[in-house]
């Protein structure tokens, strides 16, 4: 026959599950050799002490250290969720029971508990959410590729039905401007306003269309400070800003690039034009191009472009400037299309949309950082031709 | 005065009468109104433009249908033709650059930029 001794040295050694006694003041009365191995102390060094020293904080936990010693001797607990801390802080995931034993007197109460390293169990879950997650968004991303097709077949039919109708407005507007040359200053401000509207529509129509044109680039061997440098004359030519500096640092002798001239210059003149309009109050806008060897991998966060290794050499053109900032909540959207922060006379909310795609085809980066009231930078990330990358 | 003769051949009618309020606000000018290619192929030879102006995307018969027998007739082969569409589309600019050399312009333009191009076209062949 088993005396109490033996059943002690049997729980210890024999049951494969780590389990412990506590006392009715939440003493450590005794651990098995499960226990200690999964959390890591020796022999002697739990008994006696409270036992939330094994319970961990974790906020993904329901029994958590600071609610263990409400929740145990409350009476059964089984299989709950939870995790214990190792001896050097480690969490471990564990399903966590246990029952209330009372002995002959009352006062004699102990709480017999026994948990199970679900850690496998766990790490497969997460993976399982992780493929979940990944098969998501590429459902979504699909979903948004097929959106965004249908958008672009529509835009192109429309730009058509709407241009016709603008030329007639805008015709209409030259002439009634030519017939009432001295015209009363409301008047001509009124003609001003719905010129300066059809126009706006042409360029939103416009824009519609370039998000509808067919994705091929043609690429050449190009230099791409001159590209900026075209970039910022468009600018000029199109828009008045004052109070606005540009300071443009180009590296000399940095290697052509195969690029599309056009489309990459449309890039520069997106982000350059949201510079301006991002410093109503006036400021500064550097732009800097330089080669750079990467010291870390670089992924687009959109998951849509190849990988920059370390070490790897890459062009980078900054575009920065001293205005506002991006708050957090914008930042997110910041590349979906028709998301636009500049109201009823800013953009359509397609040029990042745009400037994006582009890098995209260009197999480059593009990568926001922005702080609220202090600005914001956007970086380019291109390839050098292959020759010159140094790995290779 | 010899008048500086125009011709637009273009469906939408509103904008064919714009055109021409705003060319004849300038008194050596004087235009010509076609709704459809037929009509067009039919003034051109009536009328004896300086200059066609000429909508691409048009029903029944397209613009480049309608350049095409332009350019095919004895008595219309030197109309200098300027090609106006809504459609800015390289293809089309290509083709009609390709066809005859002709001056290819987007729309919507403003009366100041129409009136200014068919002016360049009219001076380079010495049209006064």
């Amino acid at each position: 026959m088993l005396d109490v001794k033996d059943i002690k040295d049997s729980l210890n050694k024999f049951v494969i599950d780590p389990l412990m006694v506590i006392d009715g003041r939440k003493n450590i009365c005794m651990v098995n050799e499960a226990l200690r191995y999964l959390v890591g102390y020796k022999e002697g060094e739990l008994v006696g002490k409270k036992v939330e020293v094994i319970f961990a904080d974790s906020e993904k936990s329901i029994l958590k250290k600071s609610n263990v010693e409400k929740l145990i001797g409350t009476g059964t607990i089984l299989n709950i969720e939870s995790y214990y801390q190792t001896k050097d802080g480690r969490e471990i995931p564990v399903l966590f029971s246990s029952s209330v034993m009372h002995g002959q007197d009352d006062s004699d109460t102990w709480i017999v508990c026994t948990a199970r390293d679900i850690s496998e169990r766990k790490k497969v879950e997460e993976e399982l959410r992780a493929a979940y997650e990944q098969i998501k968004e590429a459902q979504d991303q699909l979903v948004q590729a097929e959106k965004l097709n249908a958008i672009g077949l529509l835009a192109s039919g429309v730009a058509h039905e709407v241009k016709n109708p603008l030329g007639i407005i805008i015709q209409g507007i030259n002439y009634l401007q030519a017939k009432f040359p001295d015209s009363k200053e409301d008047i001509s401000n009124t003609f001003s306003m719905m010129m300066e509207s059809a126009n706006r529509a042409n360029r939103i129509v416009n824009t519609l269309l370039d998000f509808a044109k067919a994705k091929k680039l043609e690429l050449k061997l190009e230099d791409i400070n001159a590209v900026l440098e075209g970039a910022l004359e468009l600018v000029k030519a199109n828009i008045k800003f004052e109070k606005i500096n540009i300071d443009i640092d180009k590296k000399k002798n940095i290697p052509h690039i195969f690029v599309d001239k056009n489309r990459l210059e449309q890039v520069f003149v997106n982000l350059i034009m949201n510079a301006i309009q991002a410093m109503s109050e006036g400021g500064k806008i550097f732009i800097r191009s330089y080669e750079k060897i990467l010291s870390e991998p670089k992924q687009s966060i959109y998951g849509r472009s190849d990988y920059f290794k370390t070490g790897e050499k890459v062009l980078v053109i900054e575009i920065a400037d001293t205005g506002e900032g991006i708050p957090p909540e914008v930042f997110r959207k910041l590349f979906n299309p028709f998301f636009t922060t500049k109201g009823l006379h800013g953009g359509s909310g397609i040029g990042l949309y745009v400037s994006r795609n582009i890098i995209d085809m260009h197999k480059g980066l593009i990568e926001i950082q922005s702080a609220e009231g202090k600005g914001t930078k956007v970086s380019i990330f291109l390839r050098l031709p292959k020759e010159r990358r140094p790995d290779e | 005065m010899n008048k500086r003769k125009i011709l637009i051949i273009d469906d939408e009618e509103s904008f064919c009468k714009l055109v021409k309020m705003n060319l004849e606000l300038d008194v050596s000018f004087s235009v010509a109104i076609a709704t459809d290619g037929k009509k067009g192929l039919d003034l051109a030879k009536r009328f004896k433009p300086d200059v066609i102006i000429l909508d691409i995307m048009m029903p029944k018969m397209s613009g480049f249908e309608v350049l095409e027998k332009i350019k095919k007739d004895p008595e219309t082969i030197t109309i200098p033709v300027v090609m106006l569409t809504a459609k800015e589309d390289m293809d089309f600019q290509v083709k009609a650059a390709q066809l005859y050399d002709e001056l290819y312009l987007i729309k919507p333009i403003d009366a100041p930029t129409l009136k200014a191009k068919i002016e360049s076209v009219l001076n380079r062949r010495g049209v006064k």
